[in-house]
Formats: structure tokens, sequence, C-alpha cells
């Protein structure tokens, strides 16, 4: 009874070298099994969380239909590459992928845990996201089966 | 006459309509699903009807009254509980005062025999019981919403994505209750992103989108329309 349907997309894929550094978004990204993105932050230890390793911060996905609703309703401008998540999906209830596996183009994530929204955002943006992002801030995934992914691959459950 | 019948609902943040004029009934004994994408204003909806968001445009009736000047207290005294999408429980009183919080406008000698009947429904909670709920997992903290609503002797629950963030034995788990909750004759309005689980355990169904209703019928029917099946249910049919 708990399957969860779904057939979405992968929109933008962005890394960070480093703690608080601007995301820079990429036509393609090297996922490595156990790790991270090649060259983000998470993958090199150089996160502004990496001091409290956790291997739920191997990618991080946000729904863009977040994103939209926060522009619509709260007049609040917030670009994929300014969330400091990984992947921007369309079409994918991330909040219901906790405990699942899920394929993003030739790569198996698995959903570890909801991302909550913290106020080191707000201060890197100075836009008030925290009360917007609440319930909605995305999710933290392992990534079970690496590969190369890229923008337009679609994302379905497994 | 339904239980709870909104008509023409508003809901603006600052000049923007995030919900726009949506009308839904829900008949007495029903389970009814409210399904949608992410920021399709399904909870600002739930928000609004039980009484959180200020007087928003359009009529509210419940039980065959007027909502319009009552707040959300009253909602809640008069059987209208809202379960909040994050669980919302507190997190630095235990589960028992939790419950306890439930039952707070109740004077009735039965509260004990309730708390009894909350840890039948959730035996999680009774062995947690003098635990703080913020240390409880996420399946716990919206088993303790649960039942910290159903102390209130609810005549109509709303619940705004109980299966968020669960793992799926655990979501099994909360919806095998939802249903249970059902047949022993509360009412529920449930609000939920995973259009697949809601549309298996409701009897009618309504599809928001932007802030409007698109789609509404049985259950069953919608989860065969073509259009549900591409945008939410993976493009299989249900």
């Amino acid at each position: 009874m708990t399957e969860t349907g779904f057939r979405g997309v992968l929109l933008h894929v962005c890394i960070a070298v480093a703690g608080s550094q601007p995301m820079q978004e990429l036509p393609e990204a090297h996922l490595v099994e156990g790790a991270g993105i090649d060259g983000d932050r998470y993958a090199t230890g150089k996160g502004h969380y990496s001091k409290l390793p956790r291997a739920d911060r191997q990618v991080t996905l946000i729904e863009i239909e977040t994103l939209e609703a926060i522009r619509r309703d709260h007049h609040i401008p917030i670009e994929p590459q300014e969330t400091r998540r990984n992947l921007t999906t369309r079409g994918v209830p991330l909040n219901h992928l906790v405990g699942r596996r899920f394929r993003v183009g030739e790569v198996v994530l698995h959903g570890e845990r909801l991302n909550v929204p913290c106020k080191y955002l707000d201060g890197l943006l100075g836009r008030e996201l925290f009360g917007p992002l609440t319930n909605r801030s995305g999710l933290n995934c392992t990534i079970v089966t690496g590969g190369v992914i890229r923008p337009g691959d679609p994302i379905e459950p497994l | 006459m339904s239980l709870l019948e909104v008509k023409g609902l508003e809901v603006r943040y600052g000049g923007i309509r995030a919900v726009k004029g949506i009308d839904l009934a829900v008949d007495e004994g029903e389970l009814v699903c409210l399904i949608g994408a992410n920021g399709a204003g399904k909870s600002s909806s739930l928000r609004a009807i039980s009484g959180l968001i200020g007087t928003p445009p359009g009529a509210l009736r419940y039980a065959g009254r007027d909502l319009s000047g009552t707040r959300a207290f009253q909602r809640v005294r008069n059987g209208l509980v809202l379960v909040p999408e994050g669980r919302g429980v507190f997190p630095q009183l235990t589960v028992d005062e939790n419950l306890a919080m439930g039952a707070y406008a109740r004077t009735d000698g039965e509260i004990e025999s309730d708390r009894e009947r909350m840890f039948g429904l959730f035996a999680r909670l009774k062995e947690r019981r003098r635990q703080t709920s913020g240390t409880l997992s996420g399946g716990e903290q919206q088993m303790l919403a649960i039942a910290r609503a159903l102390m209130s002797r609810p005549k109509l629950l709303l619940l705004d994505e109980p299966s968020m963030g669960l793992a799926p034995i655990v979501v099994q788990k909360i919806f095998d209750v939802v249903r249970e909750i059902n047949a022993g004759g509360v009412t529920v309005l449930l609000v939920e992103q995973n259009a697949r689980l809601a549309l298996e355990i409701a009897s009618r169904a309504y599809v928001m989108e932007s802030g409007a209703i698109t789609l509404s019928g049985r259950a069953a029917d919608i989860a065969h329309d073509p259009k549900v099946v591409e945008a939410y249910l993976g493009g299989e049919a249900a």
C-alpha cells in the first residue's frame, strides 16, 4: 500500500567547492557511490557541516515546485543554485522518499532524511527563507549506485 | 447536509492568492483526500479551515454552523481538529503531557480511559510515555500528533501530510490507524502529496493545482483519470 508513484525529471545539478562558496551549475556530474558528487564540498570534506560528517549529505535535493511557491506566495525569489542543494527536481514528492530507493538517470539514490532549513542560508542570501522552507526543505540522500547524471534525466521510484 | 462545507475559500499572502476560491465538502463519516504537488495550496487550505489564518474570504460551515468569526480553539472545542504538517508536538513535554494538552478543553471523566485507548492504538507511545517528545523518532512523533488530536475527541480530523518523511513501514502503520479512526466514526479530511497512498484509502478526492481545485470525484475514478495518472501516479494505472 505504501508505494509512491511518480515520474519526475532532473532540472539542475549544482555543486560548491567549499562551504559558503557560490554554487555552480553543471551540465553533468559524476556521483560516486558512498562519497558524494565529484568536486562538491561534502565529497571533499570542505562543507559548512563537514566537521559533523554524515553519510546523508552525499547528495541533497529540492523540488522546483517549492521554489516556485516561495516566489509566488512570499515574493521571495530563489534560484536553484542559491538553495545550497545539489539537485533540483520537478514532479518528485521528495517528502515521501525517506527509506526508499529511486533512480536519477543511471544513478540510484536512497532517501535518508528530510532536510531542514537553517538560518545559515538566510544569512548567506540575506533573505528570510527559514519559515517558507519549513517542511519543504528537500531530501538528503546517500548514493547507492554511482554514475553520471545530467539535467533532463528521468527520476523514478524503484 | 455535509459536516464541512467550504465555498469560495481564499488564502492570500500579501496581494497574492495562494488559494483561489475553492469549494469542497466532506460528509459525516467520509474519508476524503486533497492531493496535489508541493505549493499547490493544500496546507494553506487546511490552516484556513482550522482557523489559523485570520478570517479568509469565503464561506466555511461546519456541522451546519457558520465558522466566520470563530477562533481556532473554539473550532477544536467543537470537534474540528488539525494534525499539522510536520507533527507540531511540544518537544520539551513528555508523551503523557502532550496527550494531556490534547484533552486541555475537556472536563469529562473519560480522559484517562481515552489515553489508554491511544496506547492501544499506538503501543510505542506507551513505551515512551515519560520520554520528552522531541527525542522521539519522526514516526513516533506523527503517532503522538494524531493521538494528541484524538484526545480532544474530534468529529472531523484534518490530517496534513501524515506520511511526510516517514519510512515505508511506519507509513503503513499510520495509514492503518487512519483507516481505523475513520471506521470508528471520525470523519477525515486528508491532505497528501503521496497521491497513490491517499487515493487508496479515501472514498472521495479533490485534486489541487496552483491554488485551485481542478478535479473532484470518487477516489477510484480519480485514480484512473489520465491527467492524475500522468501527473501524480508515475504514468501507471493505479
